[in-house]
């Protein structure tokens, strides 16, 4: 029965995979909720097997077996997430190639390689997260791994466990002052090699490429921060504050959504700035999104990637899975004019056919009464005003043609539903009309003199085309709740009458808790988590490095692994050298020398305190006293050695003004 | 074709190992006496778990500019740092140590021959797995705490008799981590005598005719005669240890007969078509005589050596035996 048994066990890998196996739980815990449980149970299963087995020397699982669990591990990942690619399944993986290789192990060499496992399967956690806690719990994964590596790459009997916490944390010492020079200094380029996989379930947050009734009400529940911008200056008034999304020109079924082929030979772009203009840096959350956002309208930016479309949205070429930061210029007062072709007006009061009659009737009904486009405007944002329409944040839910049900029937609605109606009546009105989505507004952080914008800040907002003034902004939701614009959601939502969403909390000091905590993310997130290209060509200049491009930074990266290697060389020829002359001894004859005292080879040290007393009197006590310590030092372990050179030299400088009687010679 | 290949690469390994060593040996001469292991005599290499731990370092390194994923940067610099630091960390641990060469007791040949080294640690820092490989391939480790000295073991193998010259070992470390291996080279100076191996049967037709005539039963215990007073010189097997037991002084047991002269072996009875063979079954008669606690004799030629017993006599034997015909 040969092939029922694998390899044999010693006995001689206890420790070392009790270590490898402790550091591989560590890096893996923060996949625990991610992972479906049988992963973790398998993986916590082939450690306690393993373990077991090496204390029982049993045999190891036969080839054929580990073959039969490799193809098992990787049918169950294929099965679960339909395919290998991308972050989530090959984490899942990597964690099971772990456990087998766990399973398998029966050399040292195999468990540096469950190490390497370990550090990789850290690494795909720091993909999916990167909150202020990454950073301890990276330092803490490390460290664990450290400890482990050296029990696993010892030779001898494993050593005691204060020597392997000892020895990691004096590598991790040694390896901080190179890090910080990696970090700072390693030419950090935009852009990605290859196409990144979007990481798996939710990649995309925030405003979304499609807005129907009901989309930006979902968002409003979110207190996550969707961006964070510092002015340099002046800051526009709250009410004027539009952060600009993605446009929406084309209606399918209920929900407005951003054309996928913008046509591009068009001419309503001719964007004229007006007023002062608004310098700001922002700090964007990933959002798996292709646009970025700006205050409306942003005329400068200095993203490598990002592009102005057509219809005024900044557009980068891939997914921002990375926070950005950036410094832009926007004027919040412009217009955007040019010309409609005949083309693009009709393609922008499409409707499609047969959906919300009622609303289409009450456009033209409207249209007929009014003198002009303005007057339609007025008197259909008049309808919004004083139809007795609710702003609300839980609006009953609407069918298939909303509009219709929104307008005659419900008058409960959030944002997307007036700005919808209003867009709707619009076309219906033969106005060319767009939704935008984005932002409005934010929060000031006093500690940090910033501006806080939140997924709860979310808005949607019309422009329509006007004959001569080109694109003009008009916010619906401003003729219901003009609160709202003012002094932000939650007050709007308490004027009439509902409880608020729970972000103005009514506690003075955990309002203030929050802003200090947000401070800091604030900074973690601009400084750390934002040090990109950007950020590190500003940090350089900062340092006095000009036009830092990657050949300076490699050249000055160099240079300063170089110093420290060197620092660390020097440090350790002095610790492993033989250790000079006992320190004590030194200063000693120091004294004796600098005090001119005659000492012969037999006499004792106390015989050098009567002698210095003889010398100068009045220093007999200081002498006596110095003495004693150095023999304390010396031959009853005393460590006060500072304190001995302290009095050495107070010594030494009292003689120089003491009297001296002078010694004949005998 | 790759088994050739590999054949190929594996003798060039070996050439380039071969003349590391000999340009390492001209760089750095001989060690006599106390050796301090400088800086400069020790070499460092990453190993094969360095180099997969630097292509891991480097796909961390892929990944994190790929997705530019600033805390993936910091995990891998941390990686990178730690490599740099262990190398340091590595050639320190070795370097400085100072190394003392004892010498190597005799053996047969066939036998290892166990020279030991002392490594003093100097500095006060404790040292980890510092570790001897001898001629013999196998590393022995150990630890040295700071300021004290462990002992190591180079094992020699020895294929025939005669005087060795101590071959060339290699002290290594890989501590901490195993990345990188530090090792450098020693060049002892000490020679060993390896005495031929024992035959397997000792030929006792040609069995020493002494003056007393042939006696393939040199001394049997039945021939005992008494005891009397133990002088020194007197063989081990030879002491009265049950008076000695009883609490009586020391008595040598006396054994009478022809066989009580002392025997003669000489190169002259053996076959002298093969000398080798000769001299292996001459060592297995003093071997055997030895261990009766016989007095004996040994003619090599022109060289002879009384007849006495004991350890010393024998050794003296056993070495001109090993050394017959050497011109050194």
């Amino acid at each position: 029965m040969k092939w029922l048994r694998g390899k044999a066990t010693s006995g001689e890998l206890e420790t070392p995979l009790v270590w490898a196996t402790t550091a591989l739980a560590v890096c893996f815990a923060p996949h625990v909720l991610h992972f479906p449980f049988w992963i973790t149970a398998a993986t916590v299963a082939a450690g306690v097997w393993r373990f077991t087995a090496e204390r029982r020397r049993w045999h190891l699982p036969p080839l054929w077996l580990r073959a039969l669990l490799v193809f098992a591990a990787l049918l169950g990942v294929l099965a679960l997430y339909a395919g290998i690619n991308g972050v989530v399944p090959g984490t899942a993986l990597l964690a099971l190639m772990a456990a087998l290789k766990i399973l398998e192990s029966n050399q040292r060499r195999d468990l540096h390689v469950v190490l390497f496992i370990a550090l990789f399967l850290a690494l795909s956690s720091l993909l999916r997260e990167q909150a202020l806690w990454s950073l301890p719990y990276l330092a803490i994964a490390l460290f664990a791994c450290l400890v482990a590596w050296q029990q696993v790459a010892r030779e001898g009997n494993p050593l005691p466990v204060s020597t392997v916490t000892h020895g990691a944390s004096r590598i991790a010492r040694h390896a901080a002052p190179l890090l910080i020079a990696f970090w700072i200094l390693f030419p950090r380029v935009p852009g990605a090699f290859w196409a990144v996989p979007t990481q798996g379930e939710g990649a995309s947050t925030g405003i979304s490429d499609r807005i129907e009734p009901g989309s930006i009400a979902a968002l409003i529940a979110s207190d996550a921060v969707a961006f964070r911008v510092e002015f340099t200056g002046a800051l526009p008034p709250l009410r004027e504050m539009y952060w600009r999304g993605p446009v929406m020109e084309a209606v399918v079924g209920r929900a407005w959504q951003v054309s996928d082929f913008p046509p591009m030979n068009r001419r309503d772009n001719e964007v004229s700035y007006d007023g002062q203009p608004y310098r700001y840096r922002m700090t964007l959350q990933p959002t798996g999104q292709r646009w970025l956002f700006g205050l409306d309208v942003p005329e400068t930016w200095n993203h490598p990637n990002a592009k102005m479309s057509p219809t005024q949205q900044l557009m980068v070429r891939q997914p921002i899975d990375q926070r950005v930061v950036m410094e832009l210029r926007s004027y919040t007062e412009f217009t955007i004019g040019g010309e409609l072709s005949a083309r693009t007006r009709k393609r922008l009061t499409y409707l499609p056919g047969g959906s919300n009659p009622k609303t289409r009737e009450l456009a033209t009904t409207l249209r007929d009464a009014s003198t002009d486009e303005d007057d339609f405007v007025r008197q259909v944002l008049a309808l919004f005003a004083n139809g007795d329409f609710v702003y609300t944040l839980e609006p009953p839910p609407l069918g298939l043609n909303s509009m219709d049900e929104f307008l005659f029937a419900t008058r409960a609605g959030f944002c997307e539903h007036y700005a919808s109606a209003f867009a709707t009546l619009m076309r219906a009105g033969g106005v060319p009309a767009r939704l935008i989505g984005g932002y409005q507004g934010g929060e000031i952080n006093p500690l940090g003199d910033y501006l806080i914008v939140r997924q709860s800040d979310a808005h949607a907002w019309v422009e329509i085309w006007a004959q001569e003034r080109g694109w003009v902004r008009i916010d619906p939701t401003a003729a219901v709740s003009s609160v709202r614009l003012e002094s932000g959601l939650d007050a709007a939502l308490r004027s009439s009458g509902q409880a608020g969403v729970g972000r103005w909390l009514d506690f003075d000091w955990l309002t203030q808790a929050g802003f200090t905590w947000d401070a800091l993310n604030a900074r973690w997130d601009e400084w750390v988590l934002g040090y990109g290209p950007e950020t590190q060509q500003r940090f350089m200049r900062w340092l006095g490095m000009d036009d830092p491009h990657w050949e300076k930074l490699a050249m000055a990266l160099g240079i300063a692994t170089a110093l420290i290697l060197a620092a660390i060389a020097l440090r350790l020829a002095r610790q492993y050298a033989k250790p000079r002359a006992d320190e004590a001894r030194r200063v000693f004859e120091r004294v004796i020398r600098r005090l001119k005292v005659s000492l012969a080879p037999h006499e004792t040290a106390p015989v050098a305190a009567d002698k210095i007393g003889a010398r100068y009197p009045t220093l007999e006590a200081e002498a006596a006293r110095f003495v004693e310590r150095y023999q304390a030092i010396r031959y009853a372990g005393d460590d006060s050695i500072d304190t001995l050179r302290r009095e050495a030299t107070a010594l030494i400088t009292a003689a120089r003004s003491a009297p001296a009687t002078v010694t004949t010679p005998h | 074709m790759i088994v050739a290949l590999r054949g190929f690469i594996g003798r060039r390994q070996t050439q380039a190992q071969e003349a590391a060593r000999r340009w390492a040996r001209r760089r750095q001469g001989d060690d006599r006496g106390l050796v301090e292991l400088s800086s400069r005599r020790v070499y460092i290499l990453p190993t094969l778990i360095g180099v997969t731990f630097a292509i891991t370092a480097f796909v961390m390194l892929l990944g994190s500019m790929n997705y530019n994923n600033s805390l993936a940067f910091a995990l891998t610099f941390s990686l990178a740092a730690i490599g740099l630091v262990v190398m340091h960390h590595t050639h320190g641990n070795l370097a400085k140590v100072r190394l003392r060469f004892g010498g190597a007791t005799s053996v047969f040949a066939g036998e290892k021959l166990i020279w030991t080294v002392f490594v003093d640690n100097p500095s006060s820092l404790n040292r980890y797995d510092i570790a001897l490989t001898g001629s013999d391939g196998v590393r022995r480790s150990v630890d040295v705490p700071a300021q004290a000295t462990a002992r190591l073991e180079a094992h020699q193998p020895t294929l025939t008799r005669g005087r060795v010259q101590q071959d060339r070992c290699r002290i290594s470390s890989g501590f901490p981590l195993g990345l990188f291996v530090a090792w450098g080279w020693l060049n002892p100076i000490g020679s060993a005598i390896v005495w031929p191996s024992p035959a397997a049967t000792a030929p006792d037709s040609r069995l020493a005719p002494g003056d007393e005539g042939s006696n393939d039963h040199p001394i049997g215990d039945d021939d005992f005669a008494g005891l009397r007073d133990y002088q020194p010189g007197d063989a081990l097997a030879k002491i009265a240890w049950h008076t000695l037991a009883r609490g009586d002084t020391l008595h040598s047991k006396v054994f009478l007969g022809s066989g009580s002269g002392p025997k003669w072996f000489d190169l002259a009875d053996m076959d002298p078509t093969d000398i080798e063979l000769a001299l292996s079954q001459l060592t297995r008669l003093v071997v055997d005589a030895h261990t009766a606690g016989l007095s004996y004799g040994l003619r090599l030629g022109a060289q002879v050596i009384a007849p006495a017993s004991g350890t010393t006599h024998r050794n003296l034997c056993l070495d001109a035996l090993a050394v017959f015909g050497d011109p050194r």
